[in-house]
């Protein structure tokens, strides 16, 4: 740590140093002291100094086209443009966050690269009621409101496109989404089907990276992180934008690796990566680090090119995540799972007239499995009999028409058509272990539509989405909101019942209940699939008031009953552990009953030219709502019928209150400090328990970790010593506090350390282009 | 350093949130579109005569900003523009536009009924009224712009006509 502090205290020197001589050179700073926040919209910005600036006579000489843009309110402060953004991702219309059908949330680029977030776990961790939780594998996933969601029940896009993973849905974070390019982050904290479709069930995620709109130039940073005195992640991101007069281009890609933590973590001897274990005694497993053993390795590229109303672009993304449950002999983790997925996208919008536009847009999506050190990694190169339906890569087809018809100005009009097509590689070399064919492909049609109606008393939209698939039933997300703003004050309320749709990987792994056991016993067979799709009832009502021009406070509450969930979970049954032991059973997705949660949200915000503090606390419980075995807080036996109900509040995995605070300051127009925090409310899970000395004296235990808090602080200066340069340094995890990731279901997994305390550094530049037309 | 800037920023939020405004109507804009409507809504000759007046109904910010425009400008025809606030004795039918501020926004039948089919614009500060007495009203956009909804069939029976370029800035209902 004396290395690390060294860095540190030089750094802040140098920090101290240009800002002592900015001060001294650039008197008129103070007087520039509005400039902080403008560049965020300089059009707008430009727009409004110059009708502040022209004289009243010219004023009212105003051409009739120039009224068309005629704001109705005086200059509105930084709060005001934050709070009446337009917002796309609630409906396929931009609309207000205050008006929008859905709870919704911003994340500006200016709150993420304050707080210099290392990745967008940082940055989702203080969105009110999300909080990470560790999923098989040693994988990280989102929960929404104390239910589980990286299960496919929360949408990922970036730029519109979704890239949840095709075969089972997942999305996963830890050094996965670069944060350098994003523009802005709007999140819909609930329901989005009736839109969105079948992975939208909890909530959605739209990524806005910046385009050559935003710059036209040239952007590279370099990102680092050190825990103790280990490697913590270093990546690199680049940009390029350039914007011709009817073409737009932009290329970005972001490269680099991390570790999930530096703490010990207790592994499973697996003899599947290490012949010698299969002969040996070493016993169940054993602690050890996962410093430098728990790779996070990610590369993300982005291309896209804009013409018109013709659009293409391409994603890359490689994310491959070391599985830290594996050890072998020496305690190591050498299995190493990822994806390498492309989506591409063509879109060409149609203006028919003045009130009809029509979007078709095509995507083309292949997901391909990269391994290292697992049976199926061999065998997808060598042997494909061995091949398991992890190692199946994915081929997606998908055709989508947006319509959106204004009638007149008090009644908008959305519909569409969705279809796509699923093909999994590979699918016909699966194990005997499943009856009948494994499913090789699965496709999805659906149609879309949605009645806006503005009147003057409140806003009203009615909408559904019908979706049905090949290999399971018809669903329906119906929904109906109601907003209404009044002055300061709004008022929403809203009523959706959104569906999470089966993928091929899920009903490959469905479970009906059904198997058969071979007559001497040595197997299990013919195990019955059958999954429908989930669905969720979510009320919610939200109240927001401005108090002034820097500070807004909205309130949510809501209620989500969960209809068959689609739950990953640890099967065994009287049956099984007769004949195989208690430590034998079946990973499989089945649908389970009800559950649900039902609590609320307070949000508050506070901007000023001096920074900002935003607030918000979240708090969910269970109450009298149905409650699932997989999900509850029960004491640890592999049969569910055994487990006892410890907790009839809380869920596995999920802290039931949780308060985040981000607190940004400009001591100066360039030099700003940010310091965010957490504070986590107790959370259950379950872990090992070794409760002899022998190596197989290993067994699992209901656990509960106490109340605990983040600290995090970021430096960063603008423009140090020349301009577009910008570096900044901070800590996360200032007390090393060292969260911990539980596993939200009962899957057999220890608590996942996460990162501890860590020190940050990033580097960026910024070049513009020069603009021809001026030199001139 | 932070815990004392910590605090610094919560005394400010606790000094300002309970001093500034929020988002202020721009009663320029609204005065803006009262002079095109003067300059691209025409009156039957007979109202064009003497001084161009614009009567405000009621005690308004609006009065002020009006006033700025008249002192500037002028009306259809090289008229003089006069801003009146009315008063509840006042004769309605001498005005070119009378003016509803939100606040008054109940007595909109009362008045128009009092106007009648005389050429006198009603304008309505606050949204949807011109369904319910007056001939244009304004309303604000979801992103703020300010716009106006206007009554056609009102037009015509207060013998008024618009420009058509004035209208394609509003939406007729």
């Amino acid at each position: 740590m004396r290395s690390l502090s060294k860095v540190l205290i030089f750094t802040l020197l140098a920090f101290a140093f240009k800002f002592v001589y900015g001060q001294v050179d650039t008197t008129k700073k103070e007087d520039d002291f509005n400039y902080l926040f403008k560049q965020r919209d300089k059009k707008d910005r430009e727009l409004k100094q110059k009708n502040d600036t022209i004289s009243l006579a010219d004023f009212y000489d105003m051409s009739l086209e120039e009224l068309e843009d005629l704001k109705a309110t005086g200059v509105s402060s930084e709060l005001e443009e934050y709070i009446n953004s337009l917002i796309s991702v609630s409906t396929q219309k931009s609309l207000p966050s205050r008006y929008s059908p859905n709870i919704v949330t911003l994340v500006t680029a200016e709150e993420i690269k304050s707080m210099g977030a290392r990745d967008l776990t940082d940055v989702l961790q203080l969105v009110p009621g999300f909080h990470f939780a560790q999923d098989a594998r040693g994988n990280v996933g989102l929960g929404i409101r104390g239910n589980w969601a990286a299960e496919g029940k929360v949408l990922i896009m970036i730029n519109g496109k979704e890239i949840n993973d095709h075969y089972t849905a997942h999305t996963y974070f830890g050094n996965h989404f670069p944060v350098d390019m994003i523009k802005r982050i709007e999140v819909i904290r609930g329901p989005g089907s009736s839109i969105h479709g079948g992975l939208a069930e909890f909530g959605v995620i739209n990524i806005v990276t910046q385009t050559a709109e935003d710059l036209s130039g040239i952007e590279a940073s370099y990102n680092s992180g050190i825990m103790d005195e280990e490697v913590g992640r270093a990546k690199f991101n680049f940009y390029l934008g350039k914007k011709w007069e009817k073409v737009n281009l932009d290329y970005w890609f972001s490269a680099g690796t991390a570790q999930r933590s530096n703490r010990l973590h207790y592994g499973f001897y697996d003899c599947s990566v290490d012949s010698i274990i299969c002969q040996d005694t070493l016993g169940v497993g054993t602690y050890s680090t996962l410093a430098n053993d728990s790779d996070l390795d990610n590369f993300m590229s982005n291309f896209e090119v804009k013409a018109g109303g013709f659009s293409f672009s391409s994603l890359w993304d490689y994310y491959g995540v070391t599985d830290v449950t594996k050890l072998d002999g020496r305690a190591r983790r050498p299995v190493k799972r990822g994806y390498f997925s492309m989506y591409n996208e063509i879109e060409q919008r149609f203006k028919i007239n003045r009130k009809l536009t029509i979007t078709p847009k095509i995507n083309l999506s292949v997901q391909t499995p990269v391994e290292e050190n697992t049976p199926y990694a061999e065998a997808l190169i060598n042997n494909p009999k061995f091949a398991d339906t992890l190692a199946i890569a994915t081929t997606r087809f998908r055709f989508r028409v947006d319509a959106n018809y204004n009638l007149n100005h008090r009644i908008n009009l959305l519909g569409g058509f969705d279809f796509y097509h699923d093909i999994a590689i590979n699918a016909d070399t699966v194990s005997k272990f499943y009856a009948g064919t494994p499913p090789d492909h699965l496709s999805s049609t659906a149609f879309y539509g949605e009645a806006i109606f503005k009147l003057p008393i409140f806003h009203l939209f009615a909408g559904a989405r019908l979706e049905t698939g090949s290999s399971y039933q018809t669903a329906f997300s119906p929904r109906v909101g109601i907003t209404k703003k009044f002055n300061k004050f709004h008022l929403k309320f809203l009523v959706s019942d959104a569906y999470r749709i089966p993928t091929l990987g899920n009903i490959y792994y469905s479970f009906d209940g059904n198997y058969k056991i071979s007559p001497d016993s040595s197997y299990v067979y013919d195990v019955g699939r059958g999954l429908e799709p989930e669905k969720t009832l979510v009320i919610e009502a939200e109240a927001g008031y401005q108090f002034s021009d820097k500070t807004f406070l909205t309130l949510n509450a809501f209620d989500m009953t969960i209809r068959d969930p689609i739950v990953y979970t640890y099967f065994q049954d009287e049956t099984i552990r007769e004949i195989y032991g208690f430590q034998s059973g079946l990973y499989v997705y089945q649908n389970f009953g009800k559950s649900g949660t039902r609590g609320f949200e307070l949000d508050f915000r506070f901007q000023d030219k001096w920074g900002f503090l935003n607030a918000n606390y979240s708090y969910y419980s269970v109450g009298n709502k149905p409650k699932i075995s997989a999900y509850s807080v029960s004491s640890f036996n592999r049969d569910p019928g055994r487990r006892e109900l410890v907790n009839d509040e809380a869920l596995l995995a999920f802290p039931q209150h949780r308060f985040n605070l981000n607190w940004l300051y400009y001591i100066n127009e360039d030099f700003s400090v940010n310091l965010n925090s957490s504070f986590i409310g107790s959370v259950y899970g379950y872990d090992v328990d070794v409760y002899g000395p022998g190596p197989f004296d290993v067994d699992g235990k209901l656990t509960k970790t106490r109340f605990t808090y983040l600290v995090n602080f970021f430096f960063r200066y603008q423009n140090l010593f020349t301009k577009g340069l910008t570096a900044g340094i901070g800590v996360n995890d200032l007390f090393n506090k060292k969260v911990t990731y539980m596993q939200p279901y009962f899957g057999l997994s220890p608590p996942l350390p996460g990162p501890s305390r860590e020190l940050k550094f990033t580097v960026e530049y910024k070049l513009p282009f020069k603009n021809k037309k001026k030199n001139k | 350093m932070l815990v004392k800037m910590m605090i610094t920023s919560v005394i400010m939020i606790l000094v300002f949130s309970t001093s500034a405004k929020a988002q202020d109507v721009d009663y320029r804009a609204q005065s803006l579109y009262l002079y095109k409507f003067a300059r691209y809504i025409y009156w039957p000759e007979n109202k064009l005569a003497g001084e161009f007046k614009i009567g405000v109904y009621g005690n308004s910010e609006i009065l002020e900003e009006l006033k700025l425009m008249a002192s500037l400008k002028k009306g259809p025809d090289g008229m003089d523009i006069t801003i009146v606030e009315i008063s509840e004795e006042d004769d309605l039918s001498q005005f070119n536009i009378i003016y509803i501020p939100s606040s008054k926004s109940r007595q909109i039948r009362e008045i128009a009924e009092k106007i009648g089919d005389a050429p006198v614009l009603i304008v309505a500060e606050r949204e949807g009224l011109a369904s319910k007495g007056a001939t244009i009203s304004f309303l604000v956009t979801d992103s703020m712009v300010l716009k106006f909804e206007i009554n056609m069939v009102k037009m015509e029976e207060q013998s008024l006509e618009i420009s058509e370029e004035l209208l394609k800035l509003g939406y007729e209902i």
